[in-house]
């Protein structure tokens, strides 16, 4: 089993490693991540929110219908552990 | 030769995120799969935020200097993969704690906590 | 059951390092517009000082300050907080989640109307990121049992 899983582990490996003479090299300011919605993000977030601090008006206000879903993914974490772990009195 | 120095994040990353897999698939043990589970999931999240980044640049906060010139997107790092990785941050806690939850009931209904031994007891 | 040692030292400090720790992490919550911070980072802070309280002293010291009939109250606010902004501004006129129609309500401009939602929504998250990570260590760490069988 250890061996198996060995070898599919670098087959993997060489795959990825194969995989990234496409990507943009580090750093680079007009890599594809970089260049097509971020820039008006960067640029309108203080007229357009008043807040400096871009990660928290992208995570609250432009993209906040994802922040829902992500709180209800915490409480439905927290329900789960309720639900397998509480013994309640008969 | 050059290209592996320019790249070498990725390679890092990779073999992080293979470290993770092997522990997953070859470990016997059930704790130490989940612990595979959150390298992998680790190693994700510092891949992400290495394509984020960007040569010269500062951190994504505005800095109100004196006067107001406009802000250029090439002087700030990007900041759509650092909100995306947040969301990933908080869905590993979330599911490493249903994890061990999951472990706890195995192991009160089985009595032992390797993959072998359940599997044997199963038949 | 086990015997729990009192160790003078580390109760004492306890004491002295959870309120700080608290007054830390609402100023996390709050600054979220300026600095490094938000919702998420100043409830897991906000978790960690309860737990530190149940590292340090009994689980049954810990629970009595937060009963877990209070935790689930926390965390099901957090969620309504978020949600019931996001139907405010429904009602108001905009689309759901749209904060610049607050500016009906509050006598601010759309633009700071936008930035006093977000304040909003970082409040309800931080509640609930707290009540879900004491939830999860006091169901790990007791297994499930009641107060008579902790003792």
């Amino acid at each position: 089993m250890k061996i198996f899983s060995f070898i599919i582990v670098s087959v993997t490996g060489l795959l990825l490693i194969l995989a990234t003479t496409d990507m943009p090299e580090w750093g680079n300011p007009f890599s594809p991540a970089s260049t097509h919605v971020s820039p008006r993000y960067i640029e309108n977030t203080v007229e357009e929110t008043a807040v400096p601090n871009m990660v928290t008006s992208v995570l609250a206000d432009y993209r906040g219908y994802d922040t829902l879903g992500e709180t209800t993914v915490i409480f439905t974490a927290g329900v789960c552990c309720v639900l397998l772990l509480r013994r309640y009195r008969q | 030769m050059e290209y592996i120095i320019s790249k070498y994040n990725y390679w890092v990353y990779i073999m992080l995120m293979m470290i993770g897999f092997y522990a997953m698939m070859g470990k016997r043990n059930l704790v130490k799969k989940i612990v595979g589970l959150n390298i992998f999931q680790t190693s994700i999240i510092l891949y992400f935020i290495s394509i984020a980044a960007k040569k010269g640049a500062s951190i994504p906060i505005v800095f109100h200097g004196h006067g107001h010139e406009p802000v250029r997107a090439f002087h700030y790092v990007n900041p759509l993969p650092h909100v995306l990785m947040l969301t990933a941050i908080v869905v590993m806690v979330s599911t490493f704690g249903v994890a061990l939850a999951f472990i706890i009931r195995i192991y009160r209904t089985y009595g032992t906590l390797e993959e072998d031994e359940i599997l044997a007891q199963e038949e | 059951m086990i015997e729990r040692k009192k160790d003078l030292i580390i109760e004492t400090l306890c004491r002295v390092l959870i309120p700080f720790m608290q007054v830390f992490a609402l100023y996390v919550i709050a600054h979220g517009h300026h600095s490094p911070g938000g919702g998420f980072q100043g409830g897991c802070i906000l978790g960690s000082s309860f737990i530190l309280l149940c590292v340090a002293y009994d689980l049954i010291e810990a629970k009595r300050r937060m009963s877990e009939k209070l935790n689930t109250l926390f965390s099901s606010a957090g969620v309504i907080i978020f949600a019931g902004i996001g139907i405010i501004c429904l009602a108001l006129g905009g689309n759901y989640l749209d904060y610049g129609w607050l500016s009906k309500l509050f006598p601010v401009t759309p633009v700071d109307g936008r930035s006093l939602g977000i304040l909003g929504i970082e409040i309800g998250v931080g509640f609930t990121v707290m009540a879900v990570m004491i939830s999860i260590f006091l169901d790990l760490a007791s297994k499930g049992k009641h107060e008579e069988e902790l003792k």
